[in-house]
């Protein structure tokens, strides 16, 4: 099991960070926190719920997936995964 | 101009989110009006937006020593300060369709009662989206919005004299840094009416301010009332919530 925590200022002022436990090459958890806005909110942590248990390009799909549904300010999911990416190689 | 309800009040950290909360959900019930909410965090405290971990947002450490009181919102956004004798908070909880169905748009409207009380002291104000109203290039409001199905609650501050120095201290800065760079970089990025103007500025005329500004942005003619039985008895129930290390540390 490794654990990463990676974080990334958005232009404009915002920072999303990601702490995440990965194991055997699948995300065990994943926290994705933040100054940033999202409608409805419920939708982060349901979007944490489906990652878990997702490979690298599983969880690609999930964001991508996610992008057309909900509204954030702030950061893109784009971000998303890019952190998850450098976790992952971390 | 539309009838909204004016409230003016004050408490502590707990139960002005529980009061905040309870206004939303009672008028996503269309059980109470338009509501503009004026009020006072006291004793001081600080907030911290729904999707922020608690470390990463405030220094508990200094919060801790100094017992100055925080929780979670139900709004996302940054950690906030909220000096008792420098900050008041206004609350704005409204049906979707008055204000705008487009978030960032409806972000814009509201602020915009922000910009306008400003101005009212001479000041040239500017929205920044997402959520900041900036004097000078420097921050002196951040906002912070919540949806149910068909009413906002978009609640945020006004700086007229908020202790800077303390407001650093509060807020987590990159460990990396030193502490007195810390203070420094936001004393370099945040403001105060009283700091802008070189005069002190009373809650007063703060109030005064902001109910002529939101009344020109929301189109709106309050008229002074109490929170209702409803919405208190709603609120003595969340409070707990609010007080709770689980919904405090639930990030």
């Amino acid at each position: 099991m490794k654990k990463a925590s990676v974080l990334k200022k958005i232009k404009g002022g915002k920072t999303v960070k990601i702490d995440v436990e990965i194991d055997n090459g699948k995300i065990h958890d994943i926290v994705i926190s933040g100054d940033f806005f999202i409608y409805p909110q419920e939708a982060l942590e349901e979007l944490e719920n489906k990652l878990k248990g997702c490979s690298l390009n599983e969880a690609k799909n999930i964001l991508k997936e996610y992008a057309e549904k909900i509204t954030i300010l702030g950061f893109t999911l784009d971000d998303v995964a890019e952190l998850l990416e450098k976790a992952f190689k971390a | 101009m539309k009838k909204w309800r004016l409230i003016i009040n004050e408490g502590d950290v707990y139960w002005n989110m529980a009061i905040d909360e309870a206004m939303l959900l009672l008028k996503d019930k269309g059980e109470i009006p338009n509501t503009l909410r004026l009020y006072v965090f006291n004793p001081s405290a600080v907030t911290i937006g729904y999707f922020q971990r608690v470390n990463d947002a405030v220094n508990l450490g200094f919060l801790n020593e100094n017992r100055i009181p925080f929780t979670r919102r139900i709004t996302g956004g940054g950690s906030v300060y909220h000096d008792v004798n420098g900050e008041i908070t206004y609350s704005v909880v409204a049906s979707i369709g008055d204000v705008a169905i487009d978030v960032l748009k409806s972000y814009e409207i509201i602020c915009k009662g922000l910009v306008y009380a400003i101005e009212k002291f001479g000041l040239k104000a500017q929205f920044v989206p997402i959520n900041d109203v900036v004097v000078n290039g420097k921050k002196i409001s951040g906002s912070a919005q919540s949806r149910k199905k068909v009413a906002l609650l978009q609640h945020g501050t006004l700086m007229y004299n908020t202790g800077l120095i303390t407001l650093a201290s509060t807020l987590e800065a990159p460990k990396e840094k030193l502490a007195s760079h810390g203070v420094k970089s936001i004393l370099e990025r945040v403001t105060t009416l009283s700091r802008e103007l070189g005069r002190t500025v009373s809650k007063e005329e703060t109030i005064e301010a902001l109910i002529e500004g939101f009344s020109k942005a929301l189109n709106a003619e309050f008229e002074r009332e109490e929170l209702t039985e409803k919405e208190v008895k709603l609120a003595d129930e969340l409070v707990e919530k609010y007080k709770s290390k689980e919904w405090i540390f639930k990030r």
